[in-house]
């Protein structure tokens, strides 16, 4: 039953992509001038000091914060990718790890489609800490949320206190999504945010996810129409519009 | 500004009292809603009344019978008024306590907690946001925020309420902060498209509308813009932002007009409790270790080429200029500025506006100033300008409305090698006869280079200046021998 439902679901957010095409393509259709085709909703949680913002920064700016502050409340950064084809933006909550605004940074998990979980593989504390932030999350996201697994600060490696392997085997054992990355050199960084954003999409296409639920953390938008294409596969998709 | 969010259990809602236009007969009920320590005022008719309970009976379904009936005759006696009043504030308060925590829109907007609290008054822009964010951004990366705006973002990312989802999401804060950190270039004003607060910097502490909210009061953090070059304050000092650490990298540009800020610090050093200390020098020093340099640096403007404080009430150029070393364009016009400091340590100063201030004397300016390119002193107190004679890379020099009476005064700028234009009139000198050919004269053969106020010599002026150069030159050479 559940297998059947996903499927229709697959067909059905498949077809929205196809009635996108169309609208894009049509010229007497007015698109809203969108210029991505979903918004993806990211939280990144985490001990205070792991290093989210910088991770954040990382990956919108490209550039490395040296004395980053300690994030009040919450912080909000965006950035538009590409996963197969489609615009995506991206939307991301970085909240604060500081124990006292603990219910800012709950508030914001419900409605994310993408939560990354970051640890300081410096300090092993950190790293102990994780069971009770996968809690967190499992408690207040959906089902859907692709949760990833980061360990962060790798460049740091004369001062390790948590190995590779027993982080893979944590994450394996909960169904996580894993890597190690440095906001300071930036390696990995883009790959865990798309990695990331590549499952949520697999999830879409494979009807994991109801785009009509509020809660799912993904919209989805016709992106704006496309400047006139001699392709064949554009004016096809014009002959078969009745418009 | 209120937050019913945090504050609904000390929530308010009365009707003070109504009154009755005289021209058209109508009555109006003077509501009052206080949130905490804030409150305001909003005037509504039985009519709005109506409208208003029939949208909630309509979308929450709440008992109908709740509002007091319309009455056709009788309806403008005082007693009857009265009664009504307080039914509708019984209505009212029935409303609050139905709602509690979270208010329906339509209840919010008729009680106008979209102009003052917070949650409310985000719904409103982030609707706009949603609706109109990304046109606005592809016009023109520059858009005005009210400080109860600014103040609201920067309060709402510390609150423990989730975006909300209502109604397909237009509501969404995320629409607010995507559009803000998208955001080039900020400007920040008391209240949104109100011009007389910016002609008048007197008003800064006139409340909003009708609440008791001064906008000069607020204090916030501008976090949410983590991408703005520009930033422009308008009738509102920078002292009301209590963090910019995250901008002070990446901020280009810095505007502050109208305002009664008397010092430089309240700009560059705005989140700094220590303005008055003696900022130390900024530039490279090699004696210095590297540890120290890094810690110099973060309080560094390293970014800020223009800074513009025209029409404010300064009355120095103080210290804190120093940490903005890469200063290119300082525009301190409309002040009260009586003489220049600390400009030594602005190695890339290229213009420097200070027209409209009090400077009565320029001694040895290029010993504070070497690379300026522009200088612009109109509307000062300058009768000698002797001063200016080795600021050798001056191209542009704007004098006009000044004191200065002695042609001779002329000669302390005609050597300096670059000057192209060159504005004197206003002043008492450019009344005298054959003003124009006289002071190209000084000029001697470079006088056809030279644009005096605003326009190159004719070619009769030029040949006069020739005639009177030749003689100036030979009553030198007498003088010598």
């Amino acid at each position: 039953m559940d297998v059947k439902l996903h499927k229709m679901r697959g067909v059905v957010n498949k077809l929205y992509e196809r009635i996108d095409y169309l609208i894009e393509n049509c010229p007497n259709m007015t698109a809203a001038p969108y210029n991505y085709n979903y918004i993806f909703k990211y939280i990144i949680i985490g001990d205070m000091g792991v290093g989210k913002s910088c991770l954040l920064h990382q990956f919108t700016e490209k550039k490395f914060m040296a004395n980053c502050p300690h994030t009040i409340g919450v912080e909000f950064g965006t950035r538009i990718i590409e996963v197969d084809d489609k615009k995506i933006k991206l939307q991301i909550w970085d909240t604060a790890g500081q124990e006292r605004f603990r219910a800012v940074t709950r508030s914001y998990y419900r409605g994310a489609a993408g939560a990354l979980m970051v640890y300081d593989i410096t300090r092993r504390s950190t790293y102990n800490h994780l069971s009770s932030w996968l809690t967190d999350t499992r408690n207040l996201t959906n089902p859907s949320t692709v949760i990833f697994l980061i360990g962060n600060k790798s460049d740091l490696e004369s001062t390790r206190e948590v190995t590779y392997e027993e982080a893979k085997e944590f994450a394996d054992e909960n169904g996580l999504m894993f890597l190690e990355a440095s906001a300071m050199t930036g390696q990995n960084v883009e790959e865990a945010f798309l990695e990331t954003a590549r499952k949520i999409y697999q999830n879409i296409q494979e009807g994991r996810l109801d785009l009509n639920a509020s809660e799912s953390g993904v919209q989805h938008r016709p992106s704006q129409p496309s400047r006139p294409s001699l392709s064949s596969e554009a004016t096809h998709a014009k002959d078969q519009c009745s418009c | 500004m209120s937050c019913y969010y945090r504050q609904y259990e000390d929530t308010t809602v009365t009707i003070p009292k109504y009154s009755v236009e005289s021209s058209a007969g109508i009555t109006y009920y003077d509501i009052k809603v206080r949130v905490g320590n804030v409150d305001w005022f909003v005037e509504r008719r039985y009519r709005d009344f109506a409208q208003l309970h029939d949208k909630l009976v309509e979308d929450i379904s709440i008992s109908k019978k709740l509002l007091p009936p319309k009455k056709l005759v009788g309806n403008k006696q005082p007693a009857f008024l009265e009664q009504r009043r307080e039914q509708l504030e019984t209505y009212l308060q029935e409303l609050l306590i139905y709602f509690r925590n979270e208010l329906p829109r339509t209840l919010a907007e008729f009680l106008d907690f979209n102009k003052y609290d917070i949650i409310y008054l985000l719904q409103d822009l982030a609707k706009l946001f949603h609706e109109s964010g990304d046109a606005l951004l592809s016009a023109k990366k520059e858009y005005s925020f009210s400080a109860l705006e600014i103040y609201a973002i920067s309060e709402r990312l510390t609150l423990p309420c989730p975006p909300s989802n209502e109604q397909g999401g237009k509501f969404d804060f995320s629409h607010v902060l995507d559009f803000s950190t998208q955001l080039e270039s900020l400007v920040v004003t008391p209240v949104k498209d109100n011009a007389t607060f910016v002609q008048d910097y007197n008003t800064v502490d006139v409340p909003i509308g009708r609440s008791n909210i001064i906008p000069n009061r607020l204090s916030f953090n501008l976090n949410a813009f983590r991408n703005v070059r520009t930033l422009k304050f308008s009738a509102l000092s920078t002292e009301n932002i209590v963090d910019i650490e995250l901008l002070k990298p990446t901020l280009q540009t810095i505007c502050v007009h109208n305002t009664t800020i008397t010092h430089i610090n309240q700009v560059l050093l705005c989140d700094n409790l220590h303005k008055n200390c003696d900022v130390p020098s900024l530039l490279p020093d090699p004696a210095a270790s590297n540890s120290e340099d890094a810690l110099l640096n973060t309080d560094a403007w390293n970014e800020l080429t223009e800074l513009d404080l025209t029409g404010n009430l300064l009355t120095q150029i103080d210290g804190s200029v120093r940490t903005a070393p890469k200063l290119r364009r300082l525009i301190l016009e409309q002040n009260r500025i009586r003489t220049i400091q600390n400009l030594a340590e602005l190695p890339h100063l290229q213009l420097l506006s200070l027209s409209g201030n009090l400077i009565a004397d320029c001694v040895d300016w290029h010993l504070c100033m070497g690379n300026l390119v522009t200088l612009k002193l109109a509307q000062n107190k300058i009768k000698s300008i002797s001063g200016l004679r080795k600021l050798l890379s001056l191209v542009n020099l704007d004098l006009s409305c000044n004191l200065i009476e002695e042609l001779d005064e002329v000669d302390n700028v005609a050597n300096l090698p670059l000057l192209e234009t060159l504005c004197l009139t206003g002043n008492p000198l450019a009344g005298s006869v054959d003003y124009r050919p006289r002071v190209l004269a000084r000029f001697h053969e470079r006088a056809a280079e030279i644009s005096l106020d605003n326009e190159p010599g004719t070619q009769q002026e030029l040949d006069t200046a020739l005639v009177l150069s030749a003689l100036l030159k030979s009553k030198q050479r007498q003088q010598n021998k």
